[in-house]
């Protein structure tokens, strides 16, 4: 047991360890490869660390100039209010995230110049040049990769500026792994709500890949998702967090469910011990069920029974005791184990949860 | 092997098979629908983007430039755009059958509503005076099942503040028989969250925070009392009071968080019996109650510390560690005062249960320690490693004691008193899980991902149940110690392709062991894998098709526990113009699970085998035609079928169990524009809701709502 603890820290240990050597080896072969140019290229910098080459950058009035529509919707959301805060990148407005336009200004002046003094067929060689053209495109997201465009995202927001870890883990969350970006779920520029700046309400925008989850939440027991009682980031972290199917922990570390069902949190003097450690799954389906109280089976007896009739020689064979010779299931009162172990989720008073 | 196959391919044809259903229903033109058609949006709602983007052109606009248009909704308010909404409204509803079937799953009821307010302000960037921003949201005031209470507003490098509050109306069907329940209750939750947040935008932020949650309302509970179970009136009442406080950090290129956090929970539930001598259910017996009162009082308080730090080495090396302490303490009181007769006809003059001081003691100290940590070798390869840390231990104390005096039919009354004790009754959990991957993408149209779990879990359940007029010993434990150990891994694998913008194909993978060691029905063996290509047709249409399967099986030949699951979801949304709108979608369900039991069947032990059975196809409609410049039809559908259990064989001592059962509901909105600043809306709405064995059950609902609403 200890040699298995022993081996998980110092796997971890190699794991956060392994990193600074291959940082030193990457950089050795990057070093002797590549310009100093590309390689800031190559990764993500940081907010602070963002480099600041004032003569790349024309400022976001010029950028309004041709996309008036994008500009102005910009100034009603959140990132607009980067104008007012003071590290270097703050100051670019569209260029915070686009890059540079200086190139790409200078081109399509160039080409506007040319065809007002009657230049026409040098504006169309300038503009069918594609090496020029290229060198003046912009950072697209569009054509970036997820983990691209998510990284210059996580340029300023995956600190604590948002919520406080909300997105702390996100490259290593199910939607990163999944080749989920930013973009798929946000929209910079023509968001559905300013708020969040999200592509769509949830829990449509979840629907839009998540569609099955549509087709659970119909069913006669549902958390109140479809009434918009709820929604679905109320217990997934979408954006990561550490624990499986991106759930979120309540404020204890506990599963999400205390957040709302506080009543069942306990701690009590008798547990119902696969409630603790297994969570309420163990149980119950959280989305949407054709079973009352979202079970996992239909009549209760059944729910329970499957853990409650121990085999004889199994390992761990007091686990889940079986029921007792006199609960004959023909008799109606036994049908329903909770009709008398009613405090099923744990008890002060009754180790058999009758009170 | 096979039947997995086999049950893959027949679902399959029954996916085609409702897909055909779908486009045919489509053709006929007999769908009309959507389940939330009350808060679909009409064509004035899908044009807000727009209107919202002359609001901001409105704003920006600089002296001397051209005016812009005026915004079909909203107005500008000095340096703030704003939007008003307020929807009124009143319910009518007429039910037919079962109503407590229709206040548990529906429960929308007759009455005057606010069915929408809503509040959207906007400064000019870093202008506004008290606030930046504002937004307040109402919906479904006055009594509906689900109302939501919204506020939120934030100033540009001073605060931000979010608050929430929901309010859920519950009720619980009694249930035709004991089997699915003659519990019920009707209840009143709340859940409610403020947070406060200062200087959001500076390196040193400070967070406040308060949330509530509590629950109170009837109910009628059963009770087991002297061999035989009684039903009571019960009063529900409890809450839960959070207090956060903390303060965040930004440093260079590293965040630091930590908060404080404490907890109070209190619940105060209450049963009493009902009025004269209750037989119970079993009136055959001799057990009686003419009065009976009881209280159960608990109060619990917790401590969280809770810390983290993120950052970048180098940006490559990307960290997060986090931590968190807890100390929960619960203290439980009860009491319980009794009369009537005893299982042996005795007559019980007054039976008191009691838990002695200083009550039922609880602490749980628990620690969580997660850790990740990403390495970005190249543009295109990274390598992750996380690691978590779970333990937590409860440790109960109780003394309950009972005092019964009898009145034998001769005699005087005899008076006795028995005590249980719990000792040192101890939950115990230590886990550890150590996930590694490695995430490869080739530009935006492969990524992949490869990875390897492994976890180990100790869980030990000990402590002493006895009565202490005979002291414990090795033949008195009333329970046994109880260890488990277990080491699983499971693999992680999945990529998405995008072979061109219109086109996205994701496959992903998970197989292994779970760590569901506890249950019976464990250690796991689990294959789960998703399937689900997404096509954007056109700018207008989108269709995705999802397969998702999971199976589960236990290893041990004894128990052979069996768990499978198959999801087969096909969808589409088409959105041609702002005035026309489908999303439609079709999903089967396939869920099947068996597992040995051991049960009593008319004085009898049999070992047999339960089998569970669903099958659910559902279907969806919502849409959206505008067949005027004023006139909006907004109509849905929502079909949901369970076949329950198809054919099979039972062995001697097999239970199957199903629940067979379809529930569908239309529904049809009428909106009328009479002006960008009202509009009038009648919508109905049907529930019809029929099972196949306990059709005492069934309902069929119509809802009628009208309302006006004003957007100004």
């Amino acid at each position: 047991m200890r040699t298995l603890k022993l081996i998980l820290v110092l796997s971890f240990a190699m794991a956060v360890a392994s990193p600074f050597i291959s940082t030193k080896v990457a950089a050795a072969l990057t070093a002797s490869k590549k310009p100093s140019v590309e390689k800031a290229d190559a990764v993500p910098q940081s907010k602070q660390a963002q480099p600041v080459d004032a003569s790349q950058y024309v400022g976001s009035d010029s950028c309004s100039e041709c996309h008036g529509a994008e500009s102005t919707h910009y100034a009603l959301t959140a990132h607009a209010k980067t104008k007012v805060l003071n590290a270097p990148i703050d100051k670019h407005g569209c260029e915070s995230c686009h890059g540079g336009a200086r190139n790409h200004v200078d081109f399509y002046l160039n080409i506007q110049k040319l065809n007002e003094v009657g230049k026409e067929d040098e504006a169309t060689a300038l503009m069918n040049d594609t090496a020029k053209a290229a060198a003046a495109n912009l950072k697209s997201f569009s054509k970036m990769s997820s983990a691209e465009s998510t990284a210059t995202c996580l340029k300023c927001h995956e600190g604590s500026q948002g919520n406080a870890e909300e997105r702390f883990n996100y490259r290593r969350s199910e939607h990163a792994r999944h080749g989920i970006s930013c973009n798929d779920c946000h929209s910079s520029h023509a968001p559905k709500r300013t708020e969040f700046l999200l592509k769509n309400t949830e829990p449509n925008l979840c629907y839009t890949c998540h569609a099955e989850q549509k087709a659970s939440f119909s069913k006669p027991f549902h958390h109140k998702v479809p009434e918009g009682g709820m929604k679905c980031s109320d217990c997934h972290n979408q954006h990561g967090g550490f624990m499986g199917k991106s759930l979120r922990n309540s404020v204890n570390g506990d599963s999400a469910c205390v957040k709302c069902h506080a009543d069942k949190q306990g701690p009590f003097v008798f547990e119902h011990a696969p409630i603790k450690t297994e969570g309420c799954q163990s149980c119950h389906t959280p989305h949407g069920s054709t079973n009352p109280k979202l079970l996992t089976r239909n009549l209760v007896r059944f729910l329970c029974i499957e853990c409650h009739s121990s085999t004889p020689g199994l390992p761990g064979e007091p686990v889940g005791n079986q029921t007792s010779a006199s609960h004959d299931i023909n008799n109606p009162r036994y049908q329903n184990c909770t009709v008398c172990h009613v405090q099923i989720h744990g008890s002060n008073a009754d180790r058999r949860f009758f009170r | 092997m096979k039947s997995n196959i086999r049950s893959i391919v027949l679902s399959l044809s029954r996916t085609f098979a409702g897909a055909t259903m779908l486009a045919l229903l489509f053709g006929l033109g007999v769908i009309a629908q959507a389940q939330s058609v009350e808060k679909a949006e009409t064509s004035q709602q899908a044009r807000a983007q727009d209107s919202e983007l002359d609001r901001a052109k409105a704003i920006t606009t600089k002296p001397g430039e051209n005016k812009p248009s005026k915004p079909e909704t909203g107005r500008t308010w000095g340096l703030y755009s704003t939007v008003t909404t307020l929807e009124i409204g009143h319910r009518f509803v007429d039910t037919d059958g079962s109503l407590d079937r229709y206040l548990s799953d529906v429960n929308v009821r007759d009455g005057f509503r606010v069915l929408d307010y809503s509040l959207d302000m906007r400064a000019q960037p870093g202008t506004g005076l008290l606030f930046d921003f504002l937004h307040a949201d109402v919906n479904n005031a006055g009594g509906d099942q689900n109302q939501t209470f919204s506020l939120r507003l934030d100033k540009t490098k001073w605060y931000r503040f979010d608050s929430n509050v929901r309010r859920f109306n519950y009720y619980r069907s009694p249930g035709p028989n004991f089997a699915l329940g003659y519990r019920n209750h009707d209840l009143r939750q709340q859940v409610s969250d403020y947070s406060l947040r200062l200087f959001p935008q500076r390196a040193v932020r400070i967070n406040a925070g308060y949330s509530r949650s509590m629950a109170k309302g009837r109910s009628n509970p059963t009770y087991y009392y002297e061999r035989d179970i009684f039903q009571m009136f019960g009063n529900t009442r409890w809450e839960a009071n959070d207090y956060r406080l903390g303060i965040d950090a930004t440093y260079r290129k590293w965040d630091f968080a930590a908060e404080q956090l404490y907890r109070n929970f209190r619940n105060d539930p209450g049963m009493t019996s009902r009025p004269g001598e209750d037989l119970g259910f079993n009136p055959t017996d001799s057990a009686r109650i003419t009065l009976l009162d009881r209280d159960m009082p608990q109060r619990a308080r917790s401590l969280v510390t809770r810390a983290s730090v993120r950052g970048s080495i180098a940006d490559r090396l990307h960290v997060v560690l986090r931590g968190l302490r807890d100390d929960e303490r619960m203290r439980a009181d009860y009491y319980e005062v009794s009369s009537g007769r005893n299982r042996s006809g005795v007559t019980l003059v007054s039976n008191i249960i009691q838990l002695l001081s200083p009550g039922g003691i609880v602490e749980r100290p628990s620690n969580r320690f997660d850790a990740g940590a990403t390495l970005d070798v190249t543009k295109n390869l990274s390598f992750s490693n996380t690691f978590n840390y779970n333990s937590f231990k409860i440790n109960g104390d109780m003394l309950l004691q009972t005092t019964a005096v009898t009145q034998p039919t001769t005699g005087p009354q005899v008076t006795s008193v028995t005590r249980n004790a719990a000792t040192a009754y101890i939950t115990d959990q230590t886990s550890y899980q150590n996930t590694v991957e490695m995430n490869l993408n080739f530009g935006r149209k492969f990524s992949s991902n490869l990875g390897w779990r492994t976890q180990h879990r100790d869980v030990v359940l000990a402590g002493i149940f006895s009565t202490p007029t005979s002291a414990p010993s090795a033949s008195n434990p009333l329970i046994k110690n109880e260890e488990e150990s277990i080491n699983t891994n499971s693999f992680i694998g999945g990529f998405r392709v995008r072979p061109t913008d219109r086109l996205s194909f994701m496959f992903d993978v998970e197989s292994g062991q779970n760590n569901n060691a506890f249950v019976r029905i464990s250690p796991l063996d689990f294959t789960r894998f998703r399937v689900r290509a997404q096509i954007q047709a056109t700018d207008k249409l989108g269709i995705i098709g999802t397969f998702t399967s999971t199976d589960r099986t236990n290893p041990t030949p004894q128990v052979l526990n069996e768990s499978d699951s198959r999801s087969y979801t096909i969808a589409f949304n088409w959105e041609p113009k702002q005035r026309v709108m489908v999303d439609a979608g079709y999903d089967y369900n396939d869920l099947f699970a068996t597992g040995n039991i051991r049960y009593t069947l008319s004085g009898q032990r049999f070992f047999g085998q339960s089998l569970y059975y669903a099958r659910i196809n559902s279907i969806y409609v919502n849409t959206r035609f505008g067949l005027t410049s004023r006139l909006d039809l907004l109509m849905a559908y929502y079909y949901m079928m369970d076949r329950g259990a198809p054919s099979v064989s039972l062995a001697v001592g097999d239970l199957l169990n199903a629940y067979p059962l379809k529930r569908h509901n239309p529904e049809v909105r009428l909106a009328y524009r009479f002006n960008n600043n009202m509009t009038g809306n009648l919508s109905y709405r049907h529930f019809s809701y029929n099972e196949k064995e306990f059709a005492v059950q069934d309902y069929r609902s119509n809802i009628l709502t009208s309302s006006l609403r004003f957007t100004f």
